[in-house]
Protein backbone atom coordinates (compact mmCIF):
# COMPACT_ATOMS: atom_id res chain seq x y z
CA UNK A 1 0.00 0.00 0.00
CA UNK A 2 1.50 3.36 -1.00
CA UNK A 3 1.83 5.71 1.91
CA UNK A 4 2.25 9.47 1.88
CA UNK A 5 4.35 11.14 4.59
CA UNK A 6 2.58 14.07 6.25
CA UNK A 7 4.34 17.02 7.90
CA UNK A 8 4.41 15.14 11.22
CA UNK A 9 6.04 12.18 9.50
CA UNK A 10 3.00 9.96 10.10
CA UNK A 11 2.21 7.91 7.03
CA UNK A 12 -1.32 7.76 5.65
CA UNK A 13 -2.46 5.50 2.87
CA UNK A 14 -3.15 7.34 -0.35
CA UNK A 15 -6.65 5.87 -0.27
CA UNK A 16 -7.44 7.71 2.98
CA UNK A 17 -6.24 10.98 1.50
CA UNK A 18 -8.25 10.41 -1.68
CA UNK A 19 -11.42 9.70 0.34
CA UNK A 20 -10.84 12.75 2.55
CA UNK A 21 -10.30 15.03 -0.44
CA UNK A 22 -13.33 13.52 -2.13
CA UNK A 23 -15.53 14.17 0.88
CA UNK A 24 -14.37 17.76 1.24
CA UNK A 25 -14.86 18.40 -2.47
CA UNK A 26 -18.28 16.76 -2.53
CA UNK A 27 -19.40 18.73 0.55
CA UNK A 28 -18.20 21.99 -1.00
CA UNK A 29 -20.18 21.39 -4.20
CA UNK A 30 -23.28 20.00 -2.47
CA UNK A 31 -23.38 23.01 -0.15
CA UNK A 32 -23.78 25.26 -3.20
CA UNK A 33 -27.25 23.87 -3.83
CA UNK A 34 -30.02 25.70 -1.97
CA UNK A 35 -32.43 23.59 0.09
CA UNK A 36 -35.68 22.38 -1.46
CA UNK A 37 -34.06 21.97 -4.88
CA UNK A 38 -33.54 18.84 -7.01
CA UNK A 39 -29.73 19.18 -7.00
CA UNK A 40 -29.77 19.33 -3.19
CA UNK A 41 -31.89 16.19 -3.06
CA UNK A 42 -29.64 14.38 -5.53
CA UNK A 43 -26.62 15.43 -3.45
CA UNK A 44 -27.99 13.29 -0.60
CA UNK A 45 -29.29 10.46 -2.79
CA UNK A 46 -25.96 9.73 -4.45
CA UNK A 47 -24.12 8.92 -1.17
CA UNK A 48 -27.15 6.85 -0.14
CA UNK A 49 -26.81 4.73 -3.28
CA UNK A 50 -23.08 4.23 -2.68
CA UNK A 51 -23.46 3.33 1.00
CA UNK A 52 -26.52 1.22 0.23
CA UNK A 53 -24.40 -1.08 -1.87
CA UNK A 54 -22.16 -1.76 1.11
CA UNK A 55 -25.10 -2.17 3.48
CA UNK A 56 -26.77 -4.83 1.37
CA UNK A 57 -23.81 -7.11 0.99
CA UNK A 58 -22.23 -9.30 3.67
CA UNK A 59 -19.57 -7.38 5.68
CA UNK A 60 -15.98 -8.39 5.09
CA UNK A 61 -15.33 -8.83 8.83
CA UNK A 62 -17.31 -10.88 11.35
CA UNK A 63 -19.32 -8.75 13.79
CA UNK A 64 -17.72 -7.87 17.11
CA UNK A 65 -19.48 -8.91 20.36
CA UNK A 66 -22.31 -6.53 21.29
CA UNK A 67 -21.69 -4.26 24.32
CA UNK A 68 -23.63 -5.00 27.50
CA UNK A 69 -26.82 -3.13 28.32
CA UNK A 70 -25.09 -1.68 31.37
CA UNK A 71 -22.57 0.07 29.11
CA UNK A 72 -25.26 1.23 26.69
CA UNK A 73 -27.53 2.56 29.47
CA UNK A 74 -25.86 6.00 29.83
CA UNK A 75 -26.40 6.64 26.11
CA UNK A 76 -30.01 5.49 26.35
CA UNK A 77 -30.67 7.88 29.23
CA UNK A 78 -29.17 10.92 27.49
CA UNK A 79 -30.81 10.13 24.14
CA UNK A 80 -34.18 9.60 25.82
CA UNK A 81 -33.78 12.95 27.56
CA UNK A 82 -32.92 14.60 24.23
CA UNK A 83 -35.88 13.05 22.44
CA UNK A 84 -38.20 13.98 25.28
CA UNK A 85 -36.93 17.56 25.27
CA UNK A 86 -37.43 17.84 21.51
CA UNK A 87 -40.93 16.36 21.72
CA UNK A 88 -41.85 18.80 24.48
CA UNK A 89 -40.90 21.66 22.17
CA UNK A 90 -42.50 20.07 19.11
CA UNK A 91 -45.97 19.85 20.67
CA UNK A 92 -45.95 23.40 22.00
CA UNK A 93 -46.29 26.76 20.28
CA UNK A 94 -45.31 29.34 19.24
CA UNK A 95 -42.16 27.88 17.70
CA UNK A 96 -40.24 31.06 18.56
CA UNK A 97 -40.68 30.29 22.25
CA UNK A 98 -40.40 26.49 21.93
CA UNK A 99 -37.58 25.88 19.46
CA UNK A 100 -36.95 22.45 18.00
CA UNK A 101 -33.57 21.40 16.61
CA UNK A 102 -34.96 21.85 13.09
CA UNK A 103 -36.15 25.38 13.80
CA UNK A 104 -32.71 26.26 15.17
CA UNK A 105 -30.76 24.67 12.31
CA UNK A 106 -33.03 25.49 9.35
CA UNK A 107 -32.37 29.23 9.01
CA UNK A 108 -28.61 28.61 9.08
CA UNK A 109 -28.81 25.71 6.63
CA UNK A 110 -31.08 27.67 4.30
CA UNK A 111 -28.96 30.80 4.11
CA UNK A 112 -25.33 29.98 4.93
CA UNK A 113 -23.06 28.01 2.57
CA UNK A 114 -20.48 27.43 5.30
CA UNK A 115 -23.11 25.82 7.57
CA UNK A 116 -24.30 23.50 4.82
CA UNK A 117 -20.66 22.68 4.00
CA UNK A 118 -19.95 21.71 7.62
CA UNK A 119 -23.21 19.79 7.74
CA UNK A 120 -22.37 17.81 4.59
CA UNK A 121 -18.84 17.21 5.88
CA UNK A 122 -20.11 15.73 9.14
CA UNK A 123 -22.83 13.76 7.38
CA UNK A 124 -20.47 12.31 4.78
CA UNK A 125 -17.85 11.56 7.44
CA UNK A 126 -20.48 9.62 9.42
CA UNK A 127 -21.48 7.72 6.28
CA UNK A 128 -17.85 6.93 5.49
CA UNK A 129 -17.31 5.67 9.05
CA UNK A 130 -20.28 3.34 8.61
CA UNK A 131 -19.11 2.02 5.25
CA UNK A 132 -15.60 1.38 6.59
CA UNK A 133 -17.06 -1.02 9.11
CA UNK A 134 -18.93 -2.93 6.40
CA UNK A 135 -16.39 -2.91 3.59
CA UNK B 1 -34.72 33.71 31.66
CA UNK B 2 -37.46 33.20 29.07
CA UNK B 3 -38.95 29.92 27.89
CA UNK B 4 -36.86 30.00 24.70
CA UNK B 5 -33.65 30.35 26.69
CA UNK B 6 -34.66 27.41 28.92
CA UNK B 7 -35.17 25.19 25.91
CA UNK B 8 -31.92 26.30 24.29
CA UNK B 9 -30.08 25.64 27.56
CA UNK B 10 -31.64 22.18 27.64
CA UNK B 11 -30.34 21.38 24.15
CA UNK B 12 -26.91 22.66 25.13
CA UNK B 13 -26.85 20.46 28.24
CA UNK B 14 -27.81 17.40 26.21
CA UNK B 15 -25.08 18.18 23.69
CA UNK B 16 -22.53 18.51 26.49
CA UNK B 17 -23.75 15.24 28.03
CA UNK B 18 -23.28 13.46 24.69
CA UNK B 19 -19.77 14.90 24.31
CA UNK B 20 -18.92 13.75 27.85
CA UNK B 21 -20.17 10.27 27.05
CA UNK B 22 -17.92 10.12 23.98
CA UNK B 23 -14.99 11.16 26.15
CA UNK B 24 -15.88 8.67 28.90
CA UNK B 25 -16.29 5.86 26.39
CA UNK B 26 -12.63 6.27 25.45
CA UNK B 27 -11.32 6.91 28.97
CA UNK B 28 -13.39 4.24 30.69
CA UNK B 29 -14.48 1.75 28.05
CA UNK B 30 -15.64 -0.76 30.68
CA UNK B 31 -18.23 1.73 31.94
CA UNK B 32 -19.55 3.29 28.71
CA UNK B 33 -19.80 1.68 25.29
CA UNK B 34 -18.11 3.39 22.36
CA UNK B 35 -20.22 4.70 19.50
CA UNK B 36 -18.40 2.30 17.16
CA UNK B 37 -19.37 -0.69 19.34
CA UNK B 38 -23.02 0.32 19.33
CA UNK B 39 -22.90 0.92 15.58
CA UNK B 40 -21.42 -2.56 15.10
CA UNK B 41 -24.11 -4.11 17.28
CA UNK B 42 -26.90 -2.28 15.47
CA UNK B 43 -25.57 -3.27 12.05
CA UNK B 44 -24.81 -6.95 12.65
CA UNK B 45 -27.65 -7.96 10.36
CA UNK B 46 -28.61 -6.61 6.96
CA UNK B 47 -31.90 -5.17 8.28
CA UNK B 48 -30.00 -3.27 10.96
CA UNK B 49 -27.61 -1.88 8.36
CA UNK B 50 -30.50 -0.76 6.17
CA UNK B 51 -32.30 0.91 9.10
CA UNK B 52 -29.14 2.70 10.24
CA UNK B 53 -28.50 3.83 6.69
CA UNK B 54 -32.01 5.17 6.24
CA UNK B 55 -31.75 7.06 9.53
CA UNK B 56 -28.38 8.44 8.45
CA UNK B 57 -29.77 9.55 5.08
CA UNK B 58 -32.87 11.06 6.67
CA UNK B 59 -30.69 13.18 9.00
CA UNK B 60 -28.84 14.62 6.01
CA UNK B 61 -32.02 15.15 4.00
CA UNK B 62 -33.95 16.70 6.88
CA UNK B 63 -31.31 19.22 7.95
CA UNK B 64 -29.59 19.98 4.65
CA UNK B 65 -32.22 19.60 1.93
CA UNK B 66 -35.50 20.26 3.69
CA UNK B 67 -34.38 23.47 5.45
CA UNK B 68 -36.35 26.65 4.91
Amino acid sequence: MTRVRTGSGRPYPRRVLRVAVGIVGYAAVAALFPPFTWPALLATVLPLVVTGGYALRRPARPPAPAPSWRRIAPWAVVLAAGIGWELMALFRSPRADYPTISSIVSPLAAGQWWFRFLGYLLWLAAGTALVRRWA
Amino acid sequence: MGVKQVFLAGYLLIGIALALLVLLSHRRPTAVARVSEMADAATRRRLGRVIVLVVWWWMGWHFLVRSA
